[in-house]
């Protein structure tokens, strides 16, 4: 299984007190310093979408954004193209991408610490219908990358307890929510601590 | 993978012609990347299939302190010009007279996650548009439409567009008749027709149950059909008030009556009439004087409708004219039949206001249409599955996209109103605002396209917020007020028939550029949009909800006892309108008012330099190069076929590419020519061959003869040998009828 088309989600720990459009200023920003991976194109609005991608950063290779999908916001990077590796590298790929992405928001002072994104749940979805539908079958090929991805997010090596989830209908992509029981620390998920290469 | 996969996995399951169609497509995009189609040819081709450009994909963007360049992995490779090939398009689907089912959104909504950003964005032409789409991905996500039957087929470009037609038919109370089963043949009829392929610019069609209502907005299209019925020797008697020349834009066009009384076995006939002489006698070169309504204008209205009367009189028979009215569509039927409990009352506030705005009562007992409002036309693919899931549940395939940008239930028993609200309300989809003036309109501006001067999109969503927030507060008067804003002149917002209406312009203030909306007042919705507003002025767009408010305010001080809007405006005037905003044209310098100088939900400062070239217009390519494109195409399966071993394909593959570019060559002089292989190579052997029209300098007759020589024969070839003898012969046939096509050009020109 190789899909191009996968997106890691970490959820806020305090959605009630950030207003995506907070994000609106702040992704411009990144894109002018040039904070955000791949090619960024430009922000996106869909703040007034129930169930949405909320805020996004429109990108070439890859979309960032504050995600309201599922009624639970959180902070989520999709890999549209281009991507390289095992599975496992490139779902770890993008923990990395969107763990620099929180470790940003988190610090940025425009929003004043109001970002806290959690590392103890990770979603991860398939966006693939051909190569992933969202069955048991899927899971069963998915998994041996999914817990590889676990032992590199872990301080325990995943050792400890980890949950693995199939979320979804038959007609949503497939996706799997991924507990953690001991996380690392975001800023080692960032810098890849543990990922294999 | 995928791309192999999803093409495999739905074959048989898409039309032969939609398949078909898009294998070229899909060669083409394999031919550009060789280099071997020109951009220009490229971007009308795409553009014919709904691949449009977006904005920055020329690779500039503006990041609020300077323009930034956007440096994509190919480079310099371009889809269109000045278009790079990897900037993500948008692609618009059609959806004729707004008709969806569940299994349509299902699709769309899959679409929409796995190749765009997550939303389906409902247009104001009843299409439904995909952002940030890339090239390469495109004929897949064509293959899965084309698999539930959907098309992109000239959703943009120089040809028939979407067709559009009152959500309420059917089912309206004040319509003559339905007109949905007319729209579907209209445009099955139409969607590649060869009279519509080399039109000068884009040609939109609306239908209209009735003359009164706002309905099909029929008077501002290129060509409008008003159901009639009346009644000749006490019988009832259907039939089409036809209208043309009809537009917005620049300079807005009411449409001019072109037949009364056309009887429902000629509306096709007359359209196809229609199409010919614009076809024939519209503007090429000047883009913006090519929409028929320039032409209607310049020729005069009887002169016009005598040009398609001596056309109609020449249109050689097709039988697709009147089978619809003995095989058409079958009339609508509810999903679920009434079981005689009647409509439950309700109590609950929520419930009472969204009935009150959201339900509208069919002609047939115990029915409603109920409106589902998208804020900005858009909805998320996860919410398009659970709106899937309601409509399943309540109407089945009844469901209708608006112009209004929101959806549509039809055939909803009313004793499921409350059942109804709140399976939508808890998918947060049952705001009590349709056909209030919270349910702002808009055209994507400068979100996503090329063209927009200002945030239409911002400014509408600001309106709505705010208009929300104090919507119970709000006169009853101003409560039914329609704003539609644009992002630009081009008027996609549909701001001439609006109440309140704004078009995005901008001006120059102590040396920056300010964000500006133009005001227009007082246009009519109804009488299918029949007739356009004031301008009154251009007002910095921050201040556009305080013109709202200044506006209606006056309104509702100032307004005779039953007064419209419309009248109240048309009894103030220009002069008067204008004074009540004057004083907000002024423009502070930057220090004093910074936040002047961006846009809506767009903190960059504020700049013009993001504006591309527009493919509005289409790239005025001659179908003959279209067809000639086509024919390369095929030429190239042949050389693919021949490559995997499989000599029969390539064979006939080779002979279809020299078929393809004959016809062309014929059509150039008798444009109804057959699709009949054996009409074709007759006509272009008497005609190009026989004659040595064909015959090049040197080679003399040698590129014809492979044609003529497989045709005649019939037979296949018997080997490999003598397939790629046969393929690379097709490649030269086309060759040549290049050069033909220019030396026919050299002679015509020297001849003028």
């Amino acid at each position: 299984m190789e899909p191009h088309r996968i997106a890691v989600k970490l959820y806020l720990e305090n959605p009630e007190g950030l207003d995506p459009e907070e994000l609106v200023p702040v992704f411009h920003r990144f894109i002018r310093e040039d904070l955000v991976g791949g090619i960024p194109i430009d922000v996106a609005r869909y703040g007034h979408v129930s169930d949405g991608p909320g805020i996004m950063i429109i990108g070439h290779q890859l979309d960032h954004a504050l995600d309201l999908g599922g009624g639970r916001p959180g902070l989520s990077t999709t890999r549209k193209r281009d991507g390289e590796g095992s599975l496992a590298a490139r779902i770890g790929e993008l923990v990395r991408a969107t763990a620099r992405l929180s470790i940003d928001l988190e610090a940025d002072p425009d929003l004043a610490a109001r970002a806290r994104v959690s590392t103890g749940e990770v979603l991860i979805t398939i966006l693939d219908r051909y190569e992933a539908p969202n069955n048991d079958a899927t899971l069963l090929k998915a998994d041996p990358a999914i817990r590889e991805v676990i032992a590199a997010l872990s301080e325990d090596g995943g050792e400890g307890a980890a949950t693995i989830e199939r979320v979804g209908g038959s007609r949503d992509p497939f996706a799997v929510r991924v507990l953690l029981d001991q996380p690392r620390p975001l800023i080692q998920w960032a810098e890849g601590v543990g990922a294999a290469a | 993978m995928s791309t192999i996969g999803w093409r495999d996995r739905l074959t048989g399951q898409m039309p032969e012609d939609l398949a078909e169609e898009i294998d070229i497509f899909e060669t083409q995009v394999e031919l550009r990347i060789d280099g071997r189609v020109d951009e220009r040819v490229f971007a009308e081709t795409r553009l014919r299939r709904g691949v449009y450009g977006q904005r920055y994909d020329n690779g500039q963007r503006h990041d609020g302190i300077e323009p930034r360049t956007l440096t994509f992995p190919s480079g310099d490779l371009t889809k269109g010009p000045e278009t790079l090939w990897d900037a993500p398009g948008m692609l618009r689907i059609k959806v004729p007279w707004g008709g969806l089912t569940p299994i349509q959104l299902d699709v769309m909504a899959e679409l929409a996650e796995e190749y765009s950003d997550h939303i389906l964005h409902i247009t104001t032409r009843q299409d439904v548009q995909l952002h940030y789409v890339h090239i390469e991905d495109m004929p897949t996500v064509m293959r899965r439409l084309a698999a539930v039957g959907m098309t992109t087929r000239e959703a943009c470009g120089n040809g028939v567009r979407n067709l559009t037609a009152c959500p309420l038919s059917g089912v309206c109370r004040t319509e003559a008749f339905d007109v949905t089963p007319h729209s579907e043949a209209l445009f099955r009829f139409l969607l590649g027709h060869p009279d519509c392929q080399d039109f000068g610019r884009k040609f939109k069609i609306a239908f209209s149950g009735c003359a009164d209502e706002a309905c099909g907005l029929v008077m501002m299209h290129d060509l409008g059909a008003i159901a009639r019925t009346d009644i000749v020797d006490g019988e009832p008697v259907h039939s089409f008030d036809v209208y043309v020349g009809g537009g917005l834009g620049t300079t807005p066009h009411q449409a001019k009556l072109l037949a009364e009384r056309v009887p429902l076995g000629e509306l096709l006939p007359i359209t196809q009439a229609t199409a010919r002489v614009f076809a024939r006698l519209g503007e090429k070169q000047n883009r913006n004087r090519a929409r028929i309504k320039f032409l209607v204008a310049s020729v005069g209205i009887e002169e016009f409708q005598r040009l398609v009367r001596e056309e109609r009189e020449i249109l050689p028979y097709d039988p697709r004219w009147t089978a619809h009215l003995e095989d058409g569509l079958a009339p609508e039927t509810p999903a679920r039949t009434l079981d005689g409990v009647g409509e439950e009352d309700g109590t609950d506030p929520g419930f009472v206001a969204w009935r009150d705005t959201n339900v509208y009562l069919q002609r047939q007992d115990g029915y409603a249409v109920v409106t589902v409002p998208l804020p900005l036309g858009d909805i998320s693919a996860a919410q398009s599955r659970l709106l899937s899931d309601v409509a399943r549940r309540f109407v089945g395939d009844t469901i209708r996209t608006t112009v209004e940008q929101n959806i549509v239930f039809r055939w909803v028993r009313l004793e499921d109103l409350r059942d109804l609200y709140t399976a939508l309300a808890e998918i947060d989809m049952a705001g009590a605002v349709a056909e209030t003036i919270v349910d702002v309109t808009s055209c994507p501006g400068t979100d996503t396209c090329k063209l927009g001067i200002s945030a239409s999109r911002g400014l509408a969503g600001e309106l709505r917020e705010q208009l929300g927030a104090k919507q119970t507060e709000l006169d009853e008067a101003v409560r039914g007020l329609r704003i539609k804003v644009s992002g630009c002149f081009n008027s996609c917002g549909q701001h001439h028939v609006a109440d309140i209406g704004f078009f995005g312009n901008s001006r120059k203030s102590g040396g920056r550029v300010v964000p500006h909306f133009q005001v227009v007042l007082g246009g009519q919705w109804q009488n299918n949009g029949g007739s356009y507003g004031l301008a009154v002025g251009a007002i910095p767009s921050k201040r556009i909800p305080e013109v709202v408010d200044r506006i209606t305010d006056r309104f509702v001080a100032e307004r005779a006892p039953g007064e419209s809007f419309l009248d109240w405006t048309g009894r103030t005037g220009r002069k008067g309108l204008a004074a009540i905003i004057e004083d907000l044209k002024t423009i502070p310098a930057y220090e004093e008012e910074p936040g002047l100088f961006s846009d809506w939900g767009n903190p960059r400062e504020f700049s013009i330099g993001d504006i591309g070239v527009g493919e509005c217009a289409g790239e005025v390519i001659s179908s003959t190069d279209l067809e000639l494109s086509f024919a390369e195409s095929i030429a190239f399966e042949a050389q693919v076929a021949l490559e995997d071993g499989d000599v029969a394909k390539a064979d006939e593959r080779a002979y279809r590419a020299m078929v393809t570019a004959a016809r062309a060559i014929v059509r150039t002089e008798l444009p109804d020519v057959a699709e009949d292989d054996d009409i074709i190579v007759t006509e272009f052997d008497t005609r190009f061959v026989a004659t040595d029209r064909f015959r090049d300098r040197f080679a003399h007759s040698k590129f014809a003869r492979p044609l003529l020589e497989r045709h005649a024969s019939g037979e296949a070839a018997a080997n490999e040998e003598a397939a790629r003898s046969l393929v690379e012969e097709a490649q030269l046939f086309i060759d040549a009828a290049h050069a033909f096509q220019i030396r026919e050009a050299g002679a015509t020109s020297a001849t003028q």
